[in-house]
């Protein structure tokens, strides 16, 4: 309340008190002058402060010597007797004020008090009806059990209803209902109470999970438990339906790696018997057979030997994905090694330079990363220019990956070309020219995918290339 | 004794063993019930000899060549002739069953025509020169 008004109401005050000392007159007559200043100058304590109140007090004293005390209608308090009356007055209005002032306070505190109970209280509510998740109280003396509204929506029993721990017992499907009751007992007996279990509301079954802190009063007597309950019923079909999935995703990925197994089994068997047959001839046939003959069981047999590499390498690809290991922490700079030592002979062969700088540890099924630099360094190595082949390995910190650089001075490829080669059974250059089927690169794009990465190439044809690949960083590696 | 179902398979084992010791010797049966026959000396092989060596595959119709290994290695009379898987399987469980059924060794069948070759004539190399089998009955 701003200042002018307290103080206006002070003096407005004045007159009230003459005119209601006037409207007694009749009631008791002249006597106590001053009835009406106290009740006056405590309404205007509590309404306005204690300074008000004051003011109030010295000219409501001054006001009522001038109507109600003899001589009337003269201004004379400036004696000693009408100054003492004024203090007087006024000392014990202020008293009064000041306990007025006291209540005034009180009040609004006990108002702000309210308030922020009440918002308080909403806040909780909101709080609760935001997370589903509701809290109770079980009172185990008495066995008196109270919810929260949200606790009440969720098992959707009414609120109002008197409940005890039966209660929310019969709320519970009972094929459960055992083992809540015996871990609430566990609870009480001081074992931690965190459980899930199904409740049955309308005839619908809901997942909700509960968790309670057991109160004990000073002797260690149980007083009863306070706890929430959280309707987890979406998660629980999401988790279902994830579970569901995934045997799907197993069940179908164990099917299709027993296909690619018995398919490249069985197929080996033929082919076998396609080449062996073929040279046993080539060997036991009489006369030594002409070029073009020759010719024909080499067309034969190098495709027989195609054949056994394509399958090799499909079951390799199918085995990517079926066969695929969890990222674990891998040192790369050790996957290149290992794929390098399996290099050996065409490195040796080539008198190929591998270069690598220094290699990050990062998430990767570690055997794949073998794979991928074993596949990318072979390539490089295979598609090689007139000069000595030079490799050279790196990798550098991104925003949210790794991303790792295969270079090298070979024969490159056209632009045109560079999105084909990732491609199964793309190749660019007949098989007299550069053998291979095709697959290396698929394997490697797929490897890349399955960690979340991307893989892509620059190159100029005539000067070389170099393939980029990106491994996610996953914490803070 | 060759015990293989796959006519291709033992015709090339039959050739790479046509220049030693074995070939006037082999005997070859297609499937597990034939094998047991054979060494049983039931039926129409009343008059087989006991061979010194058995080349198993595993996959076989009727009776599988792991139910063969079991038998064999259970029967007192016969688990005393040295059996050699010989099979296109890789896979661990086989490798592992035919060690624990006493399979004197595992060899998988080379996808390669000259290594298998190769293979089944080093098999005969091992068992008929290298190794002392025992003397039979």
């Amino acid at each position: 309340m701003k200042n002018y008004l307290r103080y206006l109401y002070a003096i407005l005050a004045v007159p009230v008190i003459v005119l209601l000392r006037y409207a007694l007159m009749p009631l008791i007559g002249p006597g106590v002058p001053y009835v009406t200043l106290f009740p006056v100058s405590v309404g205007v304590a509590m309404l306005a402060g204690l300074g008000p109140a004051i003011l109030t007090g010295i000219l409501g004293s001054i006001v009522v010597d001038f109507f109600f005390i003899p001589p009337l209608y003269e201004l004379d308090f400036a004696t000693v007797d009408g100054i003492s009356r004024i203090v007087i007055v006024t000392l014990t209005s202020a008293f009064v004020g000041y306990v007025g002032e006291v209540l005034r306070e009180a009040r609004t505190k006990a108002e702000k008090q309210a308030v922020t109970l009440r918002e308080s209280q909403q806040d909780l509510n909101r709080a609760q009806a935001v997370a589903n998740t509701g809290s109770w109280r079980l009172d185990v003396q008495r066995n008196e059990l109270t919810w929260s509204d949200e606790n009440h929506r969720i098992f959707g029993i009414p609120k109002g209803t008197p409940m005890t721990y039966e209660t929310f017992l019969s709320t519970i499907h009972p094929d459960d209902r055992e083992y809540v009751d015996t871990k609430w007992k566990a609870g009480l007996a001081g074992e931690p109470y965190e459980i899930e279990h199904r409740i049955i509301v309308d005839g619908q079954i809901k997942w909700v999970r509960e968790k309670a802190y057991i109160e004990f009063d000073k002797e260690g007597a149980l007083l009863g438990g306070f706890g929430t309950t959280q309707d987890i019923t979406e998660r629980k079909k999401a988790e279902d339906a994830l579970r569901q999935i995934r045997d799907d995703l197993a069940r179908s990925n164990n099917d299709l790696e027993q296909f690619a197994y018995v398919a490249s089994h069985d197929l080996q068997e033929p082919l076998r018997a396609v080449a062996g047959f073929v040279e046993l001839f080539r060997q036991q046939f009489p006369e030594p057979l002409d070029a073009k003959k020759q010719g024909y069981m080499n067309f034969i047999i190098e495709a027989v030997k195609r054949m056994q590499t394509l399958i090799n390498g499909l079951l390799e690809y199918s085995r990517i994905e079926s066969r695929g290991k969890e990222p674990e922490p891998t040192e790369a700079g050790r996957a290149l090694n290992i794929a390098v030592m399996a290099l050996q002979t065409s490195i040796k062969e080539s008198g190929a330079k591998i270069i690598a700088e220094t290699l990050p540890t990062v998430n990767v099924d570690s055997v794949q990363m073998v794979q991928l630099f074993q596949n990318l360094i072979g390539n490089a190595i295979k598609f090689r220019s007139e000069s000595l082949p030079e490799i050279r390995i790196s990798a550098s910190r991104q925003e949210n990956d790794w991303r790792f650089a295969v270079a090298d001075n070979g024969i490159g490829i056209e632009p045109e070309y560079v999105e084909r080669i990732f491609l199964l059974f793309q190749r660019l250059h007949t098989r007299n020219k550069y053998p291979g089927t095709g697959i290396g690169l698929a394997i490697c794009k797929k490897i890349v995918e399955r960690h979340g990465g991307k893989i892509w190439v620059e190159s100029k044809p005539g000067q070389g290339s170099t393939f980029y690949f990106t491994i996610p960083r996953t914490g803070d590696i | 004794m060759l015990v293989e179902d796959s006519p291709s398979d033992a015709a090339l084992t039959m050739e790479a063993l046509a220049a030693g010791k074995i070939a006037n010797n082999l005997n070859h049966v297609e499937n597990g019930v034939e094998a047991m026959d054979y060494l049983r000396r039931k039926g129409r092989y009343a008059k087989a000899t006991r061979p010194d060596l058995i080349m198993l595959d595993l996959n076989l119709p009727k009776k599988d060549g792991r139910e063969v290994l079991e038998e064999l290695k259970t029967d007192f009379d016969l688990k005393s002739i040295p059996v050699i898987v010989l099979t296109t399987s890789h896979a661990d469980q086989d490798i592992l069953r035919s060690y624990q059924l006493n399979a004197n060794c595992y060899i998988t069948k080379p996808v390669d025509f000259k290594h298998f070759i190769e293979v089944v004539r080093s098999i005969e190399q091992f068992w008929l020169t290298v190794v002392t089998l025992p003397k039979n009955i």
